[in-house]
């Protein structure tokens, strides 16, 4: 209890923390201009966290599943996997957060400049984090089913890579 | 104390994060300096917005991801509710 109540602390300090530096940091940078390219590459980092954090975990989690169905030859290959595969999630988790919230900074400094195509990808790129957060926090059984078929909805994840690609052109336009 | 860990991890890659793209930053324009040169750009940035909401295209992408949202979502309900019929012994 009592550890639980000393973490909870240290999170609430760390982010009052975050909120301290950080919106100081960009409105006293020296004019408009600077902001801009610094919320705009906020975007650019929230894109590579993305690549980073989800192409080698697909591949991994793809790998593995090939290895244990082909059968014995392969079947050591999918328990070495499985080792590392705690670790990898965890990066996975900490690269997503990080890039989802670069991103909505990004979104939300950049809102007059707000199209339709922003707007469906927050939306999407929301309901990939709630998925994502229902299946790591939620203990109930069918709500982790749930979290589990809509993260790995394939769809979704090719929606959000269009819009993203779609986003990053008409910005650059 | 795992949670911690990650937690603080986390603080400073989010850290990391709003530093990098001050570092990279680039310079002011020279040409900018100009009275009134820089409203100028931003009004004709204004201008040329990508694909603006309310317009045909606009609400296409944008009804089309919240259609495809909804459809993931009732597609995995679906899922669950037909394999949990299937597991549940015949009355």
């Amino acid at each position: 209890m009592t550890s639980k109540k000393t973490n909870l602390r240290f999170i609430v300090f760390l982010t009052l923390l975050s909120l301290l530096v950080i919106p100081p940091t960009l409105a006293y940078a020296d004019d408009d201009d600077e902001v801009e390219d610094i919320v705009e590459n906020l975007g650019w980092i929230a894109v590579g966290a993305g690549i980073v954090a989800n192409i080698p975990f697909i591949a991994m989690n793809k790998i593995r599943r090939y290895a244990i169905k082909t059968g014995s030859s392969t079947m050591q290959i999918g328990k070495q996997i499985k080792t590392v595969y705690k670790p990898i999630l965890n990066f996975h988790i900490m690269l997503n957060s990080i890039g989802y919230f670069a991103g909505m900074t990004h979104g939300l400094m950049l809102s007059q400049h707000l199209d339709s195509v922003s707007l469906s990808l927050a939306i999407v790129m929301s309901v990939m984090m709630v998925s994502g957060l229902l299946l790591k926090y939620t203990s109930s059984r069918n709500s982790k089913i749930f979290g589990k078929l809509l993260h790995g909805q394939f769809g979704l994840v090719i929606l959000l890579a269009a819009l993203i690609s779609l986003h990053v052109v008409i910005g650059n336009d | 104390m795992k949670s911690i860990s990650i937690v603080f991890v986390l603080f400073v890659m989010l850290s990391m994060v709003y530093v990098i793209p001050s570092a990279y930053a680039e310079e002011d324009d020279d040409g900018d300096d100009r009275e009134g040169f820089g409203e100028m750009k931003r009004e004709r940035e204004h201008q040329d917005e990508g694909i603006p909401i309310g317009t045909d295209i606009g609400n296409v992408i944008l009804y089309g991801t919240i259609a495809a949202i909804g459809v993931s979502v009732a597609y995995t309900a679906f899922k669950i509710k037909s394999s949990k019929r299937k597991s549940s012994p015949k009355s």
